[in-house]
């Protein structure tokens, strides 16, 4: 609590709030704008926070992952276009309340519905993160490895489209991470003789070139695919206490499942507003109504992508485990800053822990003012020609290459992956198990390898320490839950 | 039995081909790697499970691309433009040839690279190259005084 009250304290200090209201400010600006995303601006202002101290650089982070998550709904209330992948729900009954003359109330549900996901979603990151993390702090290697393994095994279980995909891209990830130097022994491995390839594949120049550069060749294929705008004003963005009273529960509901599912590692707001927006059309008593322009498809769709960003955040702080594509870019900004993400963290530098938890909740009261302010603003922001933007990104990507390593090669190295990237997304395989994989599997295999030294090369103690095999078994189940749901799918 | 008629899903194909001929090369390469010392595992059986599952779920891929049926995809209502990325892959190369070989110092590569990728995304439109001009001058310039001299950040 003394730290938590010492973080609040900071952030209303000049510098640490500039830092906040900047991120809040870029990420709705830049979630707003189809093409660009949360994943995009923080890959991209990575490399800018080398010489911030860590926390506000942590604070910066933050604070447009909160924003980007709640400017996407004006692009896919105002062009049918989701400005990042979480808004994709509230298209259904933004786009069509919008076009039917009332654009300002559609927006300030959704505003209103992002500020009480992201409030309550705040409570549980604040009370449950502490106690998790003094529980954490006991696991051993064979407990961290099998947590690691239910990760991996729910990225791949809820990646968009195919699963076998989905498993192939978090291969891939994995692949690449075993490039350079063995992490358990400190010998070479898989550099075929290369030089260059010693150092291993570096985060940054693969997490822009997967994410970012990938994104602007697509972009480019893209370019004249027409956009639908709508001209209105935005008169009534303002809920009444009636329109509170009739959607309490749901914003009550939406706010849990968004924040159960942001914990569950890897799977983040997309999956958070699906899950919310069937839930709330399942208990609707007007069912049919969902699609056509309803506030509560709105309000369950943005609560749960907001809320699921606090909830994600949960797992990142306290176990190292990221529990979506953007938290695994927070969890690189923890490395690069010379932090060991986990459960370690709460006690070597509580300072760090205590600005995120304190800047997600500020970031979001921020995000509610900022909005129901400047949206309108927003709206005419991202109708810019995306023409002028992509050299900018590319250039801003070879800096951001560049600059872990200072080599020209890592700078290549973003582009190959950029294509890789973009031929995945064509072949309809979605690069967030590839990211993931990347991150978790050195952990998994350090910690693997680290407990066969502690239990005198037995793999026994997976199976008989209770808590390790009880991941196990999560693990298996998750691997199996979408065959089951398929042949049930089949039955019916 | 595969129809020979069908529409092939060759992006899935070629990810499959693509994953298969990682997986051989690091299963070929992890064969030189020295044996455990400290634990039984050792730098080389990561990459051999790795690459076995990842072989066998690209096989997976082949033979679904071959025997499933695949939905058709929905025409788009616009044409893609796949010779303007390739022709934006080319310049970006260019661009990077420039910086490895160091023809030109970072703001004027940038400066041209700028100038030429926002000519070529408007197709060469007149009215529009003024602003990729000054754009360029901005993003040249701007960015290396802004990362050298206030963020001290070195640039290729």
């Amino acid at each position: 609590m003394e730290h938590l009250i010492t973080s609040f304290g900071n952030l209303f200090t000049p510098l640490p709030f500039i830092f906040l209201l900047t991120g809040v400010v870029v990420g709705v600006v830049v979630g707003a704008i189809p093409g660009l995303s949360g994943g995009m601006v923080i890959a991209l202002t990575l490399p800018l926070t080398f010489l911030m101290d860590s926390t506000n650089a942590l604070i910066l982070l933050v604070s447009m992952y909160v924003g980007s998550t709640s400017g996407g709904l004006i692009s896919a209330t105002l062009m049918r276009m989701p400005g990042t992948p979480a808004a994709m729900m509230t298209i259904l009954d933004g786009f069509p309340m919008a076009k039917a003359g009332k654009p300002g109330r559609a927006l300030g549900f959704g505003i209103f519905a992002s500020f009480i996901g992201g409030l309550v979603s705040w409570v549980f990151l604040a009370t449950l993160s502490p106690p998790l993390a003094e529980i954490a702090v006991r696991f051993g290697p064979y407990e961290i490895f099998s947590m690691t393994l239910v990760a991996l095994m729910l990225i791949s279980a809820v990646s968009a489209g195919s699963m076998i995909k989905g498993l192939l891209s978090g291969m891939l990830g994995i692949s690449v991470s075993m490039v350079g130097v063995d992490p358990a022994s400190g010998g070479l491995r898989l550099t075929f003789d290369f030089i260059e390839l010693e150092a291993g594949f570096r985060l940054l120049p693969v997490i822009l070139g997967m994410l970012v550069m990938s994104q602007v060749i697509a972009d480019i294929v893209n370019i004249a695919q027409p956009i639908e705008r709508l001209q209105t004003s935005f008169r009534s963005m303002f809920m009444s206490f009636d329109d509170l009273k009739k959607l309490w529960f749901n914003l009550l509901r939406s706010s849990l499942i968004g924040t159960w599912i942001g914990v569950l590692p890897g799977i983040g707001g997309t999956t958070a507003a699906i899950a919310s927006y069937t839930t709330a059309k399942n208990f609707s008593k007007n069912p049919e109504k969902f699609g056509t322009g309803t506030e509560d498809g709105i309000v369950a769709a943005e609560t749960a992508n907001n809320a699921a960003v606090n909830g994600a955040l949960v797992p990142l702080i306290t176990l190292g485990i990221p529990g979506s594509v953007i938290d695994v870019l927070l969890l690189g900004a923890l490395i690069i800053h010379n932090l060991t993400p986990g459960p370690l963290l709460f006690q070597q530098s509580p300072e760090i822990v205590y600005g995120i938890i304190a800047a997600a909740l500020i970031a979001n009261i921020v995000m509610f003012v900022f909005m129901l302010a400047a949206t309108p603003l927003i709206s005419k922001l991202m109708y810019v020609n995306r023409a002028y933007l992509m050299p900018a990104i590319i250039v801003f990507c070879v800096i951001g290459a560049f600059s872990q390593g200072n080599r020209l090669f890592d700078v290549w190295v973003m582009l190959g992956f950029g294509i890789v990237g973009y031929l995945m997304q064509t072949a309809k395989v979605s690069t967030g198990p590839f990211v993931i994989g990347y991150i978790l599997a050195p952990i998994a295999e350090v910690q693997l390898r680290s407990g066969l030294m502690l239990y005198d090369e037995s793999y026994l103690p997976l199976i008989t320490r209770p808590v390790s095999l009880a991941f196990i078994i999560i693990a298996f189940l998750t691997m199996l839950w979408p065959f089951f749901t398929k042949s049930k799918s089949r039955q019916k | 039995m595969i129809e020979l008629d069908k529409k092939l899903p060759i992006g899935d194909l070629i990810f499959a081909i693509f994953m298969i001929v990682l997986g051989i090369s690091y299963v070929i390469a992890s064969f030189s790697l020295p044996p455990p010392a400290l634990e039984p595992v050792g730098p080389a059986a990561f990459p051999q499970w790795v690459s076995v599952i990842q072989i066998v779920l690209a096989l997976i891929i082949i033979w679904r691309a071959l025997t499933v049926e695949q939905p058709t995809a929905k025409p788009e209502n616009y044409r893609k433009r796949y010779d303007l990325a390739l022709a934006a892959i080319l310049l970006i190369i260019a661009y990077f040839g420039v910086l490895q070989f160091e023809w030109l110092s970072f703001q004027w590569a940038t400066a041209g690279f700028v100038f030429f990728l926002t000519a070529l995304l408007f197709d060469w439109k007149p009215r529009k190259l003024p602003i990729a001009f000054v754009l360029a001058l901005i993003l040249g310039i701007g960015l290396k005084f802004t990362f050298t001299e206030i963020l001290y950040l070195d640039l290729p």
